[in-house]
């Protein structure tokens, strides 16, 4: 039979909300819930590139929806066009909806100083440098930190296996020549995965791994 | 719900379709009234998968009710048909891979679905050769990932 088996660091299992978010040694989901609860929703969540900060929103988001929270999320990773469209969807979400902006820095001067003037609460943001929240200040919900560790659990959570030693420290050389941006060791293991392929790792059939 | 409460098969889905066969199938969920399923979509669909942004398209997609005016009995066997379309064709690609399957959506009380799918092949494009790196660049260990 004719089977396509899928790479299992293919996009549809790294982006954010496939993975499951891996707590580390200084974050874990129901702490930083906490933090959002203790601060009126209102905080950011700062971390380099590739350090997990979408895929935290993404886990947050579920148990938002759990809990039947009015939130709103906008993702500002899509494009001009989609930073356009997004900076509307941010200036016109109702101040009691938790609006969430995933990738705060992008939007513009302007757009960022009124949304932290405007919305005293209800207000989450993910950002690569710390944001300071005049005239409010803006709560450090949760810092995304990247580690050597987390990339491989994260490359196991993928493979659905322990790494080889020969996989641990091919994830060693990829996570530090890419400075520990696990997005872009991901990429690598991809091309690995592929250049492997029908050789000695396993796959995943489409199918299985959909489910 | 488990693969083992779904029955759903493609008659000769282990053959390479060409564009324009008839793909025929079945499915049943004999236990359906026992596991509260409401509803049921199949679909013949295909996606990608790779590197980059997915793509996703419908090529048909059949709804089952288990409620309503139009009710039927989803523990019954329930045959589909469908021309399939030239393209896009199956592709087993690098940077990007080109699926093909018959999906089964279920629907169940209170919002719970689970989704199953069955692969199949459409077309025949050859798979892509990955071109093998100078090994005096690649002075990566070697690896089975």
């Amino acid at each position: 039979m004719m089977t396509l088996a899928c790479n299992p660091f293919a996009s549809r299992f790294t982006k954010p909300g496939a993975l499951d978010f891996l707590p580390s040694t200084n974050t874990s989901l129901d702490e930083v819930w906490a933090r959002i609860t203790e601060f009126s929703y209102r905080g950011q969540i700062v971390g380099p590139h590739g350090t997990g900060k979408s895929t935290l929103v993404a886990a947050l988001t579920r148990r938002a929806e759990q809990l039947q929270l009015p939130w709103s999320i906008v993702r500002l990773n899509t494009g001009r066009r989609g930073a356009e469209q997004a900076k509307a969807i941010a200036m016109n979400t109702p101040l009691d909806v938790v609006l969430v902006v995933d990738g705060f820095e992008q939007l513009p001067v302007l757009t960022r100083a009124r949304l932290l003037l405007w919305r005293s609460s209800h207000l989450i943001v993910t950002t690569h440098r710390f944001v300071c929240g005049f005239p409010r200040s803006l709560a450090v919900l949760a810092r995304t930190t990247p580690s050597y560790d987390l990339a491989i659990r994260i490359a196991q959570q993928l493979l659905r296996r322990s790494l080889t030693n020969e996989e641990s420290l091919y994830c060693m050389l990829s996570y530090d020549r890419h400075n520990g941006n696990i997005r872009e060791m991901l990429f690598d293991l991809y091309d690995r995965y592929e250049q492997n392929r029908g050789h000695n790792f396993r796959t995943i059939a489409a199918q299985e791994a959909y489910q | 719900m488990t693969h083992d409460d779904v029955l759903l098969t493609v008659v000769d889905g282990d053959r390479q379709f060409e564009a324009g066969d008839l793909l025929v199938g079945s499915f049943a969920i004999p236990r359906a009234d026992e596991l509260g399923v409401k509803r049921a979509e199949l679909s013949i669909v295909w996606y990608t998968s790779g590197k980059g942004d997915e793509d996703f398209g419908v090529h048909k997609l059949f709804t089952y009710n288990s409620e309503g005016s139009d009710a039927v009995s989803l523990g019954r066997r329930r045959d589909f048909r469908t021309r399939l379309p030239a393209g896009p064709l199956s592709y087993d690609g690098v940077a990007v891979k080109i699926h093909w399957c018959v999906r089964l959506r279920v629907i169940m009380t209170r919002g719970r679905q689970r989704v199953f799918d069955k692969p199949f092949w459409l077309g025949h494009v050859a798979r892509a050769q990955l071109v093998q790196e100078s090994p005096l660049i690649d002075d990566s260990p070697e690896l089975s990932i």
